[in-house]
């Protein structure tokens, strides 16, 4: 052990906040596709359907 | 984007938070601190519950990415590059932290010794593994490269493993499956360890599903796309 307690804490607290700030980053990009995957799938569906109903005699 | 049923996901996800809490509560206030390293030995219990499913994750794609060279049935991939997506986030967080505690005991932050150096080549092979997929058009060939990355990179994982028996290394002996002098012993710290294995596991199935069901809206909107340009052309 190189460290005085004191310092080990910050270690301890720095260590922790790293992994919920890998988290956090990954869930805000993981929520962040799924909305923009929803509205583009919801504006080609509507695209699309649009489409097949001026086609239709 | 709405799929699947929200009832298992949203019970997965309070299973998951309140496993989380649990064990964040054991291994910061209810395990020991440890005679030799204090309380930054604490760090331990979320640095190997984020490696443990994260091999799980790996094996997975290893698993998926077979299946897919086998049938050529794009869900294998879809569910493969979930699993690679949600192991290389563990394997960052285990890379992340493992610097921290190697400081205060090792006084290095890193050692190039064959655990630590594997880890980052399999940490590095993943990142190629879900960088790629945005660089490859076609979507065959994006599938085929994808799986055999998988393999490659899921390949280490027993390499990465083993490392410590094989090699001279800094880093300590395993404590699960490990020597039995280089086990943790106190049960507290051996319930703090097991509930945040179980934290991150849970974790894992809610992430990886949740990735699964992104890249299957991916697939849909593609279909939608050709089905537009079809039906442009035949206009």
């Amino acid at each position: 052990m190189n460290q005085e307690p004191a310092n080990n804490l910050m270690y301890l607290t720095a260590a922790y906040s790293a992994i919920w700030l890998i988290l956090a980053y990954f869930l805000t990009v993981l929520v962040l596709k799924n909305r923009r995957l929803a509205r583009e799938l919801e504006q080609l569906e509507q695209r699309v359907s649009n489409m097949e109903k001026n086609k239709a005699p | 984007m709405k799929t699947g049923s929200l009832l298992p996901q949203t019970i997965l996800l309070v299973l998951t938070i309140a496993t989380m809490e649990t064990a964040l509560i054991w291994a910061l206030q209810i395990a020991p601190a440890d005679k030799l390293q204090g309380d930054v030995q604490r760090i331990f219990y979320f640095h190997l519950g984020c490696i443990w499913p994260g091999f799980v994750a790996f094996f997975y794609v290893l698993y998926a990415s077979i299946r897919y060279l086998i049938s050529r049935a794009s869900k294998w991939d879809r569910r493969a590059f979930a699993s690679g997506q949600v192991g290389l986030a563990f394997c960052t967080m285990v890379l992340v932290t493992g610097p921290i505690w190697a400081k205060p005991t090792w006084g290095v932050w890193w050692a190039w010794d064959a655990r630590l150096t594997s880890t980052l080549i399999m940490w590095l092979i993943f990142l190629g593994y879900v960088m790629m997929r945005d660089y490859i058009d076609d979507q065959k060939m994006r599938e085929r490269l994808s799986a055999v990355l998988g393999i490659i990179g899921a390949s280490m994982v027993p390499f990465v493993y083993f490392s410590t028996r094989w090699f001279e290394v800094q880093h300590p002996k395993p404590v699960v499956m490990g020597d039995a002098e280089s086990g943790i012993k106190d049960p507290n710290m051996v319930i703090a360890l097991l509930l945040a294995l179980a934290a991150f596991t849970l974790l894992y199935l809610f992430l990886w599903r949740r990735g699964t069901e992104l890249a299957e809206g991916d697939a849909k909107l593609s279909e939608l796309r050709m089905r537009m340009n079809a039906l442009e052309e035949e206009a």
